[in-house]
C-alpha cells in the first residue's frame, strides 16, 4: 500500500484512484440504463408493461450480480480489483454491441407472443445488469480488505458510484442525447467503460509485481 | 444490529425509495408538461442527494460504533422516521413550489428527502456487518435486499398501486410503511422500556398524522402543478382519472390534458370550434372512399367520433395507450357512442408496436393526432423509422394524416418518406400518389355530415351559412409540398437515434 492510502495515525485507508475510477463506472451504467431504456421502448412499445419489464430486468440484474460479485470476493485469496476489472470490461464489450442487439431483438419480438417477447428482453438486459451489479461488492471488498470500517467504506463507495450515476443523469438529459444522439451516448459509456475496467487491471498488475 | 434487522431495513428503504421516486416522476413528468429533460434532471438531483446522504453516512460511521452495537439504533430510528417525513412532503411542496417559482426550484427538497433515504443503507450495512474479509459478501447480501425492495417498489407501485390508488393514496401508504420501519428499529434499540414505548407512539403518531394531513397537503396537486402562477380558487377539475399509464386531467371547458400536456378538447363542434376540428372534417375531400381508417391516439374521442361518421368510411380501428381515456369519454353524451360504434375496434396499446404486430393490415387512411413534438417519446411517433412503417401500411392511394404540432423537423421528415404531401395549418397529410382536394365532394360531405343522426351544421341558424364557408374555405387552404419544404429547408429528419424534435432545441421550451 502507498502513503496516499494511508490514514493519520498509519491507518490503512481508501487507496484514492478508488474514487475517480468507481465515479466513471457509476456514470456509465446510468448512460447505458437510459440509452437501453429508449431503444427497448423504440423496438418493443412504450406501454407501461414494456416499461415495467425493462426497470424489472434492471433491478433483477443488479440484485443478481450484487450477490455474485459478493460470493467472488468472499475468497480473501481471490483478487476482487482483477475481477472488478475484467467484469467492467466485459459491460463495456457488452455496450458496443448492444445497439445492434437490442434491433435483433426487437425484429425477433415481432412474430412472437408476449410472454416469449417479453422473455427475450428480459434475458437481453439481464446479462449486462449482472456484470453491472457484481461491481460494488467486488470493488467494496477491496476497499474494506484496505479500509475495515464497513460503513465507511460502503458510504464512500456507493456514494461516489451514485454521485457519477448523477453526474451523468444530468450530463445524457441536457447534453449527450442531444449532440450525440443514442448510439453517440453510448459509444461514451463503453469508452468509460474501458478506462476503468483498464486501470483497475493495470493498476492490479503493478501490485502484484 | 442483527444482520437480518439490516436486512429489513435495507429492503423497505429501498421499497420505500424507489416507490417515491415513481410517485416523484409522475409528479415531476407533469408539471414540466413532459420536457425531456425533466427526467435527467429529477434523476440527477434524485441520486446526487443519495449520494450526498451515503457520504453523511460515511462520517457517522467514521465516529459511531460498529456492527451489533444496539446503542446507535435509536438515533437510526428517528432517522429513518423524518427521512419519511420528509420523503412525504415532496410532491405536496412541489405543487406549492410550482404556484410562485419555476418547477425546478423544489429539485433540493427531492434531493433532501432521497438523501435521508439514501443515507440509510450504508447505515444498516455498517451496523449489520462485520468489518472482516467476509465484509464483501454480507455488503452484497444488503445490497440485494435493498435492490430486492427497489425492484418491489417499482414493480407494485408503478404497476398495481398507480392503477388502484391515487398518488395521494400511495403517499399515504408509504407514510405508514415508513413509520413501520422506525418502529423496527426502535423495537431493537438499547433504550428503557419509558423511551421506548415513547419512540413507538412517536411513530404511531407520524402514521396517524399522514392520514389527518394527506388531505390538506394534497388538495389539488395537479391543479397547481398544471397552471403553475396562475392557480386560484377556480381551479379545479371535474374530471381527473388516475391510472398506471398517466394522469388525464380534464376542465369545466372540455380541456382535456394528458400528463399535464394539451390533449385537445372534447367537442365535435366546427361551428364554434374551439380545438380546430374542422382539420378531422377536411378529410372529407381529400380520400374518394377511406373505407379502412387507423387512428393512432385515441385523447377526448373528437377526431376519431368525426372520423367514424365519415361518408365511405367502414371501419375505424382505434390504437390508444392509455385506457383511462375510454373513462373520460364515457363520461361526454357527444362522444360517448363511439364505445358502442360498431365500426369502431379499440386496442389499448402502444401505436407503433401495434403496427408492428399487425404487418398484413392495411389502410385507405391513417390518423396520428400526435402528442406535442417536443414532449418526452415523442419520437417514437415521428422518427423516419415510424412513418417508413406507416406507409409501409397504406393500401394503394392511401394518406396518413398527423399532427406536427409545428415542428419543422416533423414536417421534414414526413416529406423525407412520402412523395406527395400537403399541409392543413400544422397537420401534414402525406402518400404516394398525389394530394389534391376535390372542393365540390367536399362540400357534399359536409354539408350532409351528421354525427349520430345530428347534423353537424345546422343551416337553419342565424350565420351557419357564414360559418361554413368560412370552415370550407380552410379545409381548401391546403399548403402545397414545395413551400413546406422551402419553411423547413435545414430542419433535420428526426430519427430513433437523434430524437431532434425532443432533444435538439430543448431549450426552446
Amino acid at each position: 500500500m502507498d502513503e496516499a492510502a494511508r490514514g493519520e495515525g498509519g491507518g490503512a485507508r481508501i487507496p484514492r484512484w478508488v474514487y475517480p475510477v468507481f465515479f466513471v463506472s457509476g456514470f456509465a451504467a446510468l448512460i447505458y440504463q437510459v440509452a437501453w431504456q429508449r431503444a427497448l421502448f423504440t423496438v418493443v412499445g412504450i406501454n407501461v408493461e414494456t416499461v415495467t419489464l425493462v426497470v424489472s430486468a434492471f433491478m433483477l440484474g443488479l440484485g443478481v450480480g450484487s450477490l455474485a460479485g459478493g460470493a467472488l470476493s468472499r475468497d480473501p485469496g481471490r483478487a476482487a480489483l482483477a475481477w472488478f476489472g475484467g467484469v467492467e470490461v466485459g459491460i463495456g464489450a457488452f455496450g458496443a454491441a448492444s445497439l445492434p442487439l437490442i434491433e435483433a431483438v426487437g425484429r425477433a419480438c415481432v412474430g412472437l407472443p408476449d410472454a416469449a417477447s417479453g422473455a427475450l428482453v428480459f434475458g437481453l438486459i439481464l446479462v449486462p445488469t449482472t456484470l453491472m451489479g457484481a461491481t460494488r461488492p467486488l470493488l467494496v471488498a477491496h476497499a474494506v480488505r484496505a479500509d475495515r470500517n464497513v460503513g465507511r467504506a460502503v458510504g464512500a463507495l456507493y456514494g461516489v458510484n451514485t454521485l457519477g450515476s448523477a453526474a451523468a443523469s444530468v450530463a445524457t438529459a441536457l447534453v449527450l442525447l442531444a449532440k450525440l444522439g443514442l448510439a453517440g451516448s453510448v459509444h461514451v459509456a463503453v469508452a468509460a467503460n474501458l478506462l476503468v475496467g483498464g486501470t483497475a487491471l493495470v493498476l492490479w498488475r503493478r501490485a502484484r509485481s | 444490529m442483527s444482520l437480518a434487522l439490516a436486512l429489513v431495513v435495507a429492503f423497505l428503504s429501498g421499497f420505500i425509495s424507489l416507490s417515491g421516486e415513481v410517485l416523484w416522476y409522475r409528479a415531476y413528468s407533469f408539471v414540466s408538461e413532459g420536457w425531456p429533460p425533466a427526467f435527467g434532471l429529477m434523476l440527477g438531483c434524485y441520486l446526487a442527494g443519495i449520494a450526498a446522504g451515503a457520504a453523511g453516512a460515511r462520517r457517522v460511521c467514521g465516529r459511531e460504533g460498529s456492527s451489533g452495537d444496539a446503542r446507535f439504533l435509536a438515533p437510526l430510528g428517528a432517522f429513518v422516521l423524518a427521512a419519511n417525513a420528509l420523503s412525504f412532503l415532496v410532491v405536496p411542496l412541489l405543487a406549492r413550489i410550482s404556484t410562485v417559482a419555476p418547477w425546478w426550484a423544489s429539485l433540493p427538497v427531492l434531493a433532501l428527502a432521497a438523501g435521508a433515504l439514501g443515507a440509510i443503507l450504508p447505515l444498516a450495512s455498517h451496523f449489520g456487518v462485520a468489518p472482516d474479509d467476509r465484509a464483501g459478501s454480507g455488503v452484497s447480501r444488503i445490497f440485494a435486499a435493498n435492490i430486492a425492495g427497489s425492484t418491489l417498489g417499482t414493480l407494485l407501485t408503478g404497476y398495481v398501486l398507480m392503477d388502484v390508488w391515487t398518488l395521494r393514496g400511495i403517499s399515504v401508504f408509504l407514510a405508514v410503511l415508513g413509520c413501520l420501519l422506525a418502529a423496527a428499529v426502535f423495537s431493537r434499540a438499547a433504550l428503557p422500556a419509558g423511551k421506548r414505548f415513547a419512540a413507538l407512539g412517536a411513530c404511531a403518531a407520524a402514521a396517524v398524522a399522514s392520514f389527518v394531513l394527506q388531505g390538506p397537503l394534497f388538495d389539488r396537486i395537479w391543479e397547481r402543478m398544471l397552471f403553475h402562477r396562475t392557480f386560484g380558487d377556480w381551479a379545479r377539475f371535474p374530471v381527473v382519472k388516475e391510472n398506471r399509464n398517466d394522469v388525464i386531467c380534464v376542465t369545466t371547458d372540455g380541456l382535456v390534458f394528458g400528463g399535464g400536456v394539451y390533449d385537445g378538447v372534447v367537442s365535435t363542434s366546427p361551428s364554434p370550434d374551439p380545438n380546430g376540428i374542422w382539420r378531422a372534417y377536411a378529410l372529407a375531400g381529400f380520400h374518394e372512399a377511406p373505407r379502412d381508417v387507423l387512428v393512432v391516439g385515441l385523447s377526448g374521442g373528437a377526431w376519431t367520433q368525426v372520423l367514424a361518421h365519415m361518408p365511405g368510411v367502414e371501419r375505424v380501428v382505434v390504437v390508444e395507450i392509455n385506457p383511462g381515456y375510454l373513462e373520460v369519454i364515457a363520461r361526454y353524451p357527444q362522444v360517448a357512442s363511439l364505445l358502442r360504434n360498431p365500426k369502431v375496434e379499440i386496442a389499448i396499446d402502444d401505436g407503433r408496436r401495434w403496427l408492428r404486430r399487425h404487418p398484413d393490415r392495411r389502410f385507405d387512411l391513417i390518423v396520428q393526432n400526435t402528442p406535442q413534438h417536443w414532449r418526452a417519446h415523442a419520437t417514437h411517433l415521428l422518427a423516419r423509422e415510424h412513418f417508413e412503417l406507416v406507409r409501409s401500411r397504406l393500401n394503394t392511394g392511401g394518406r396518413f394524416y398527423f399532427n406536427t404540432t409545428d415542428s419543422p423537423e416533423a414536417q421534414a421528415t414526413a416529406l423525407a418518406v412520402f412523395p406527395h404531401a400537403v399541409l392543413l395549418w400544422n397537420f401534414l397529410l402525406a402518400g404516394d400518389t398525389p394530394v389534391e382536394a376535390d372542393a365540390a365532394r367536399m362540400r357534399t360531405a359536409l354539408r350532409g355530415f351528421a354525427i349520430d343522426g345530428a347534423p353537424v351544421w345546422d343551416f337553419s341558424r342565424a350565420g351557419e351559412e357564414e360559418a361554413f364557408e368560412a370552415a370550407l374555405g380552410k379545409c381548401l387552404r391546403a399548403v402545397p409540398r414545395d413551400e413546406i419544404a422551402r419553411k423547413t429547408s435545414g430542419a433535420p429528419v428526426i430519427t430513433d437515434d437523434n430524437m431532434a424534435s425532443e432533444w435538439a432545441r430543448w431549450g426552446r421550451h
